[in-house]
């Protein structure tokens, strides 16, 4: 069994807890996670570790991570009914929550040293460490908070290939401590736990918030030297007064789940050189583990509209159809290669003896072009989705969700989704972006839903967007005349 | 006036009523996530025609909190 987490000094800090004065040096956390093996010692098993970015969360991770189970990482605070439905599909071994459902095919187990609550499956199986493809480790979901059963199938090679990369570019050292500021179940998040416990750095975790005075507080008593956010993150920190907090210790910045406006990545580039620190723009997929690209600090401001170079032991290509661009300034679909490329997706608790269907390659569905330095840059999207907060939102999802309330037709982009209903009338679509917003666990203010007298279809049947597209630009601009 | 809060903090955590505003507070409230937040500080800008302080946009943790913290800004009887 290798070992996912490497022998540094057993004195050295890993793990905080900035809520309490709970900490974890690398050798009390090797013990700890001795302790947890103990209990989690049954033959080759999945595991779902339900997480946000507790302390107490990322000692499980570790010690699922040091056994020979696979484990799956989802929002602790999806629904019920959400948990229910991927429990059935998946039927994992061992369920790992802190607020858990009682299940009548689950028992409670000790599980020390923790919150969380521990429960297995009671009902005898057939199952056998053959269920799984020897190569892989973990599952990620491919939807934060719908609960879809489309997980994105990783290996360990993936996760220390990625992170190695990350800590080659970031230069992550001993020296740093990050402050857990995305829940673990999220690649992103997960990224910044494991590139920081590999490189033998720190990191603080906090239930509090970025909008609350406590984060901040706790960031600079614990001297915390990194912060990693998502667009909305920045947003927040734009309306805090972000430069108006006083941080000695910040050293490195980092955003990506989405494209950040320009103008706030010049903003913080500056901010952090004048402060002999480094803002970094980085792009990825977890379908690529994390990570993907990044811009260097020296790049900035000039190419603050770019997703940069691929990491290190990662490279990108331009695709049209069959067709390999080489020329500059012309779109396509970027492709990328490295190890940290997934295995493939799994649906089904089947789908989990699958090997790897990728070898290497991965097509992101990302429309893109580089330019005369060589640098990456994204145009557009081929599937129809929105990232909004940084979770993936699938706008045909919204489609048949919305079809409830009648004939619909849905656009979006990164800050909200637009639905048009045929002849809804204004109650109904006040209730239909009611509606979504409570099924995608998202803002009230994320959905607007507007009225159609006809829906444009194209010559094929299908819904024209291009044309609602053009109808929500119209009306934007009746709304703002410059 | 209290109606413009409470105007401003159904609209930016985008509640429905009946709604107990005394005991709203952040992080304990339904909705009242940090996102919602943002939405609720621009609410209450917008509603009192003000500019809030970092240190008050960190601190308005409650619906009683921001009664004081809107005070400070503007003529709140």
């Amino acid at each position: 069994m290798p070992h996912f987490l490497k022998r540094f000094s057993e004195s050295a800090p890993a793990l905080f807890d900035g809520d309490t004065s709970f900490s974890l040096t690398y050798g009390e956390l090797l013990k700890q996670i001795f302790h947890c093996k103990n209990s989690l010692n049954i033959p080759k098993a999945l595991v779902f570790l339900f997480c946000s970015k507790a302390c107490d969360e990322a000692l499980s991770y570790f010690s699922l991570m040091e056994s020979d189970h696979v484990v799956c990482l989802l929002d602790k605070n999806m629904r019920p009914e959400m948990k229910e439905r991927l429990i059935d599909t998946y039927e994992p071994e061992l369920i790992l929550d802190q607020i858990p459902i009682f299940y009548p095919l689950y028992e409670k187990l000790s599980y020390p040293l923790t919150n969380l609550t521990l429960l297995k499956r009671t009902m005898p199986s057939a199952r056998s460490a053959q269920d799984f493809h020897p190569s892989l480790k973990l599952l990620l979901s491919t939807s934060g908070t719908t609960g879809s059963p489309k997980m994105i199938r990783l290996s360990m090679d993936n996760l220390i290939h990625n992170a190695a990369s990350i800590i080659e570019y970031l230069e992550i050292t001993p020296m740093d401590r990050a402050i857990a500021s995305l829940p673990f179940h999220y690649s992103y998040g997960l990224s910044v736990l494991n590139t920081h416990l590999l490189a033998g750095a720190s990191l603080v975790t906090t239930s509090t918030s970025l909008m609350q005075k406590e984060f901040w507080d706790i960031m600079n008593r614990m001297h915390c030297t990194s912060f990693a956010g998502v667009p909305y993150m920045y947003h927040m920190l734009e309306r805090i007064g972000f430069d108006r907090l006083d941080l000695p210790n910040l050293k490195t910045m980092t955003q990506a789940g989405g494209r950040l406006d320009p103008l706030i990545i010049k903003k913080y580039d500056a901010w952090m050189k004048q402060k002999n620190g480094r803002f970094f723009v980085m792009y990825g997929q977890s379908e690529a583990t994390a990570r993907m690209s990044y811009v260097p600090p020296s790049l900035l401001p000039e190419k603050a509209h770019s997703i940069g170079c691929p990491i290190p032991g990662g490279m990108f290509q331009i695709w049209e159809g069959e067709n390999l661009i080489s020329e500059p300034k012309h779109e396509g679909e970027i492709v990328y290669t490295g190890r940290n490329v997934m295995l493939g997706y799994a649906e089904t608790r089947e789908n989990l003896t699958k090997g790897d269907e990728n070898i290497g390659i991965l097509h992101t569905g990302d429309l893109g072009y580089f330019d005369s330095d060589g640098l990456f840059y994204l145009t557009g999207r081929m599937s129809r989705f929105s990232k909004i907060y940084g979770l993936r939102i699938n706008l045909d999802e919204v489609e048949i969700r919305a079809k409830e309330f009648g004939c619909a037709a849905v656009i979006g982009n990164d800050t909200s989704i637009t639905i048009y209903i045929e002849k809804g009338t204004e109650v109904l679509c006040q209730l239909c972006a009611e509606k979504l917003a409570a099924y995608f666990h998202l803002h009230p203010s994320t959905f607007i839903c507007r009225s159609a007298k006809e829906l444009p279809l194209l010559p094929s049947g299908k819904i024209d967007y291009h044309r609602i597209t053009q109808w929500e630009q119209t009306w934007k601009e009746s709304q703002n005349p410059s | 006036m209290e109606k413009k809060l409470q105007n401003a903090f159904t609209k930016g955590l985008g509640l429905s009523p009946p709604i107990d505003f005394p005991s709203l507070a952040f992080a304990r409230s339904e909705g009242w996530d940090s996102i919602a937040h943002m939405k609720l500080i621009a609410a209450i800008e917008e509603e009192f025609g003000i500019m809030m302080d970092t240190d008050d946009v960190l601190a308005l943790s409650s619906y009683p909190v921001a009664i004081d913290i809107v005070k400070k800004y503007a003529a709140f009887p």
